[in-house]
């Protein structure tokens, strides 16, 4: 992102001057420009100074690297492209308590006696405390009131999930509201990263190779290049937009 | 398109997270040139969602947005063809035109092997509700195709342009029609294309297509032509088709009687120019033409025919003979033009014996038809007149070649009646001319005595003939002439009473004329020529002679004279050095007095009469006449004052003829109307001058308060307060008055006063009166805050405006204390008006017109526009604010950048930023060159505002944003 403002803003803070506070051993300067700036009061300001502090943090750690940064900063960005949308919508938050949902109906189960296998023949027809013929189990209606709760949460949450994006888009891109057909480039975008952020997320044990941190360092950047586009100046903007053009067009 | 590298993913990703907002986008995809985007932009589902059109119910407007990945299309298929195409057959359907209009340029760039495959596809777009305003891009696909050798596909689009359907209110017309067993109103074709686009593609693009496809051309236009004339045709049923073109057409060649203006005329000048050119150029025959326009019932393609076979009588062989010896073309009068003009110049080429047919048809005669056309028995002589009138016509065009005895008698016929008059065109039609012709040119007048001018007047008589010099003709040239001689005129005026009233009017008219321009006369004449006028019977004699010429009959009677001699009295009695002498008092009286006492308007009159009273008294004798009895009043008191300076100021004590006829005036009974009433309104301020008492002791009568005399009070109100300035001295005496109409402000927007505005007269008044202090707004029994209370948004926006431009206008800066008293003025209408914006959205904006005074202090002003701009939800005259923050941005830079972001954000929700660059630029320049942090800032977030509605004129001012802005 930095590299690509030609503004001249971007400037080596020191140690002492850091807005980050002390430092890992062996860093002693970080780049800092108005567009993180803007980008940090921005997230500060819309969301929560926890989407601020996040994000410091991811930017702090794309430039120390310390190990499992990768993981680290995955995770940060994804719980911004995650939680930031209801926060600016000014929408609740509300996710599916899975756990507490999945307990209600393991207990009922539990004593209903239910069997937590499949339902065999020959086994069914010993089982004194189950009932019923033998392709079917009877469960009681209590049971099925919780098991309808726990699917109508899930149905919910996830048209929660592709709502978000699009409301708190209105919100930051006003002169688009009402215009969904000016929103599809940053709603897929902004999916997309969430979903890029997720899979960068997961550790399976094996580490971060270099095409990971790869693929770490081109996800923020277009992080930062969404947010700041957001976030503010257009004029900063349109010299990122410059930047790629060069690029493109050269 | 410079660049062909394939990007990265990572590329594309970058660059689309950079675009989220419309104007990014925008930017992103106009400067875009690599064509080898379009796939993996097509891949992220770049082109999946074009924009729609937009309803805005409530402001009942829709709207077509633009899309920037159109733009981009345009650029690839110059270069992609195939890979733009299968884009754009990708797309999904939408009925934004700007959309379609993007497709059509990407196809005119493409090459037409492949641009070609999209024809049928943008037919569908031409067709869709808002596609006619592709018209002009079409324009150019088809020439498009055309050039590149797709005539066929060239032609189909042609005809979809021309596309025209029946008049949507035909049913109706039809119904009124048979009710009224006329048409009132004629049927109108509705095509897709406007007139005036229609004419640019005929003229311009069609030539180009009949060069290349001349047979299907002209095919597309006679077509057209035949749906035009059909839908355009009351046409009944079993009955030969008539289109009357000879009445909207009269010309087949262009002709200055073609006047008319529409479709029709066009495809027909189109077609004519495709036939002329293909005859030219040996691309169709005679045959093809009598194949495709003989398939067409419409006297039009007859007369195109006939006059082809003129201009190519090569080509037309044989043909010139049929047609002119068809007994039944020669009988159809609608093809009369055509046919003779080609008779004209063919006559002589025929041979003898069909020449014979023709001259045995003249001499045959039309059938004797038993009743004349205004209903009466045909009588024998009249009959034999006409026939022999109509030879004459149809003679006149072949004279020349005439056999011997066809000749002698067309010289008999000539003899008796004189020669045809032939001007170029055979046609004779329907033309008209503006004003009266004058038997003598100014010049001649100048050269005449006045004793020879008035025999002139009294011998000359005009002819019945139509548009013939005649006496109204005349008297506009005397009036010049006596406007070039005032004094020759007035001291002769005396012998000029033995002429038509129409010429005597003109007489006073131009003195009148003179006086204005306080052009010194003798008076002595003209008053006793004017007693003379208001003596005599009002009617004229219309047995008396020379009186029955009158080319209109409005100086049947001495009215319009009487009603000049009253506004020549009005200008003579003004206080100027040339005004009346003295000497003749009684007898200006006496004339006024008379034109007082004309009849005219009744009450019954005034009921009938269309426009409103003040306007009535305007135009009528005594309406004018009482307009003038306050001028007579000062008029007296001057000179009395001069006569005796020491003596007392006069009232209507000394002039008690004045006091006599205004009380009788105001008594009901006498005077009914209520243009009477408005003379009073007028004149209030100088009956007050003449007479305080007399004018405070009457102003119940003036003003009457009576439920039933209602109108007589408004009549009275409406005229002073729109007339009259506001008088400090009234303002006492009229209190209850200006109570009633502030209380009844909101009805003055809503009743019909003519050309007067009762609410804005008032608010004028209250307003200056408050300007001189003599007025508040503390107590809720103040008249401003009565008339606020019940003033409509508008009304109260024009109060805001008249301050203003008072401010703007007035000649010295205003005083501390009249600027303080200002400010709390706006501050209190600020305080009530703020709680409802939208109610108040006209009062509001209008502190524009303050603030562009520049008589208020600068950062006050600033602030004040700020805050009513955050506030109203719309803002007009935002270009007068940005004009004047240009030069209030170098006084104070942080308020007027300030203010400039806070218009842009609210004029760029729903138009464009329509402001000067030039002002633009200056407040930004003068925010960052201050050196003041604030001001940097908020030049910071206005030129970001611009860049984000694409304003990128001001990038260049001013430095990359270095701290995080306020929001606005």
């Amino acid at each position: 992102m930095s590299n690509m403002s030609s503004s001249g803003q971007s400037q080596a803070i020191s140690t002492a001057d850091s807005p980050f506070g002390a430092m890992a051993p062996g860093a002693t300067v970080f780049r800092w420009d108005p567009q993180r700036e803007r980008i940090y009061s921005w997230l500060r300001d819309q969301g929560g100074p926890g989407f601020a502090e996040a994000f410091k943090g991811a930017a702090m750690l794309m430039q120390l690297r310390p190990p499992a940064y990768v993981r680290f900063v995955c995770h940060a960005l994804r719980d911004i492209t995650n939680g930031l949308p209801a926060a600016i919508a000014k929408e609740k938050r509300k996710q599916v308590q899975y756990p507490r949902l999945v307990g209600e109906i393991l207990s009922q189960w539990t004593t209903e006696r239910l069997p937590r296998g499949p339902l065999v023949v020959a086994h069914v027809a010993l089982e004194q405390h189950v009932s019923g013929r033998f392709e079917e189990a009877m469960i009681s209606a209590e049971l099925v009131e919780k098991i309808a709760i726990l699917l109508n949460e899930h149905e919910q949450g996830r048209a929660r999930g592709k709502e978000n994006p699009l409301s708190f888009l209105e919100a930051s891109i006003p002169e688009s509201a009402g215009r969904p057909h000016q929103l599809v480039i940053p709603r897929d975008q902004w999916k997309a990263l969430h979903a890029d952020a997720q899979h960068g997320a997961h550790e399976n044990g094996q580490g971060c190779d270099a095409d990971d941190e790869a693929a770490c360092a081109e996800l923020f950047t277009r992080f930062e290049l969404l947010l700041g586009s957001l976030a503010g100046s257009y004029y900063l903007t349109l010299e990122n937009i410059d930047a790629i053009l060069r690029e493109a067009n050269a | 398109m410079p660049s062909c590298a394939k990007p990265t993913p990572d590329q594309v990703a970058r660059a689309l997270a950079a675009i989220p907002r419309p104007e990014q986008a925008n930017y992103f995809f106009t400067k875009l040139d690599n064509p080898e985007w379009l796939e993996p932009l097509k891949a992220n589902g770049i082109f999946s969602s074009p924009p729609g059109v937009e309803h805005h119910e409530s402001e009942g407007t829709i709207s077509f947005p633009i899309w920037p990945q159109g733009r981009y299309l345009i650029k690839v298929a110059a270069h992609s063809a195939e890979a733009a195409l299968a884009t754009i057959e990708g797309v999904p359907s939408t009925e934004n035109f700007h959309v379609h209009q993007d497709f059509l340029e990407a196809a005119i760039a493409m090459p037409v092997p492949v641009a070609v495959r999209l024809v049928k596809r943008a037919l569908q777009w031409w067709r869709a509700p808002y596609g006619r305003h592709l018209a002009e891009a079409f324009e150019r696909f088809l020439l498009h195709l055309a050039r590149g050798g797709e005539v066929t596909a060239a032609l189909k689009i042609a005809e979809a342009l021309l596309e025209c359907g029946p008049d949507p209110e035909a049913e109706k017309k039809r119904r009124e029609r048979e009710e009224h067993r006329f048409g009132l109103d004629s049927l109108k074709p509705q095509m897709r294309t406007e007139w005036w686009r229609l004419r640019n593609l005929l003229r311009k693009g069609f030539p180009e297509l009949v060069e290349l496809s001349p047979r299907a051309s002209i095919q597309v236009l006679a077509s057209t032509l035949a749906r035009l004339i059909k839908y355009a045709t009351w046409q009944p049923e079993g009955r030969r088709p008539i289109d009357l073109s000879a009445v909207w057409r009269p010309a087949i060649e262009q002709n200055p009687l073609n006047w008319q203006r529409d479709a029709r005329g066009e495809v027909i000048a189109a077609l004519r120019d495709a036939c002329e050119v293909a005859l030219r150029t040996n691309s169709v025959t005679f045959d093809h033409l009598d194949e495709i326009l003989g398939g067409h019932q419409w006297d039009i393609f007859e007369r195109m025919r006939l006059h082809l076979y003129r201009l190519f009588p090569e080509l037309a062989g044989e043909r010139i003979a049929t047609v002119l010896t068809d007994r039944d073309l020669f009988e159809r009068p609608d093809l009369s033009h055509e046919r003779t003009l080609l008779l004209q110049e063919h006559f002589v080429r025929l041979q003898p014996p069909q020449q014979q047919t023709i001259l045995g048809w003249i001499a045959e005669g039309p059938p004797s038809p038993e009743l004349s056309w205004t209903g009466e028995p045909m009588k024998d002589e009249e009959w034999l007149d006409y026939v022999k009138r109509l030879t004459l016509r149809q003679l006149q065009p072949i004279a020349r070649a005439l056999p011997t005895d066809w000749a002698d008698r067309y010289r008999a016929l000539v003899n008796e009646y004189g020669e045809p008059r032939i001007e170029g065109s055979r046609i004779v039609s329907a033309g008209w001319q503006s004003g009266s012709k004058s038997p003598k040119t100014l010049e001649e007048l100048r050269g005449m005595s006045s004793p020879e001018l008035i025999n002139f007047m009294r011998s000359w008589q005009p002819s019945t003939d139509f548009m013939a010099p005649d006496q109204v003709g005349l008297a506009g040239r005397f009036e010049q002439l006596v406007g070039e001689e005032p004094e020759r005129f007035a001291s002769e005026a005396g012998r000029f009473r033995d002429v038509e009233p129409v010429y005597l009017h003109s007489l006073v008219r131009g003195l009148a004329a003179a006086v204005e321009k306080q052009q010194s006369i003798a008076w002595e004449p003209i008053i006793e020529l004017c007693g003379w006028v208001a003596a005599q019977p009002i009617e004229l004699d219309p047995q008396r002679p020379g009186g029955s010429n009158l080319h209109e009959n409005s100086h049947a009677s001495w009215r319009p004279t009487r009603q000049k001699i009253a506004s020549l009295l009005g200008a003579g009695l003004k206080p100027r050095p040339t005004d009346i002498p003295f000497t003749q008092r009684g007898a200006v009286w006496s004339i006024l007095s008379a034109l007082c006492d004309d009849k005219e308007p009744t009450a019954e009159d005034e009921a009938a009469s269309s426009g409103d009273p003040a306007t009535l008294a305007l135009n009528r004798v005594r309406g004018v006449a009482l307009n003038q009895l306050a001028d007579y009043g000062l008029w007296v008191r001057r000179h009395l004052a001069e006569e005796n300076p020491s003596a007392p100021t006069a009232n209507f004590d000394r002039m008690p003829e004045l006091r006599e006829r205004l009380e009788l005036h105001l008594d009901h009974n006498r005077e009914p109307t209520l243009m009477a009433r408005t003379s009073y309104g007028h004149s209030l301020p100088w009956l007050h001058q003449l007479d305080p008492a007399w004018t405070q002791a009457h102003l119940a009568a003036i003003f009457p308060r009576e439920e039933d005399a209602t109108a007589f009070r408004r009549a009275a109100w409406v005229s002073y307060v729109c007339y009259t300035r506001a008088y400090d001295d009234l303002l006492p005496v009229l209190q209850d008055e200006y109570r009633w109409a502030a209380s009844n402000a909101a009805d003055d927007e809503s009743e019909e006063h003519g050309f007067a505005k009762p609410g804005d007269g008032l608010a004028d008044h209250l307003l200056s009166f408050y300007w001189r202090g003599l007025l508040g707004f503390d107590r809720q029994d103040d008249l401003l805050v009565i008339f606020y209370a019940h003033a409509s948004d508008s009304l109260r926006a024009h109060g805001m405006w008249a301050i203003g431009r008072a401010f703007q206008e007035a000649k010295t800066p205003p005083t501390a204390e009249t600027v303080a008293r200002w400010q709390r003025f706006w501050e209190w209408r600020f305080s009530v008006a703020r709680n409802d914006p939208s109610a108040n959205r006209q009062e509001l904006n209008g502190f524009t017109w303050w603030l562009i005074s520049d008589r208020f202090e600068t950062q006050w002003a600033l602030r004040q526009m700020t805050e009513v701009l955050r506030v109203v939800d719309s803002v007009e005259h935002e270009t007068l604010i940005s004009d004047y923050l240009a030069k209030a941005s170098e006084r104070k830079p942080a308020e007027a950048v300030t203010l400039l972001g806070v218009l842009i954000k609210k004029v760029a929700r729903t138009r464009a930023w329509f402001a000067s660059q030039e002002e633009t630029r200056a407040v930004l320049r003068n925010a960052y060159e201050c050196g003041e942090p604030a001001a940097a800032i908020g030049a910071d977030q206005a030129r970001d505002l611009l860049l984000s509605i694409g304003y990128y004129g001001v990038r260049d001012i001013g430095s990359a944003p270095s701290a995080m802005p306020d929001s606005p």
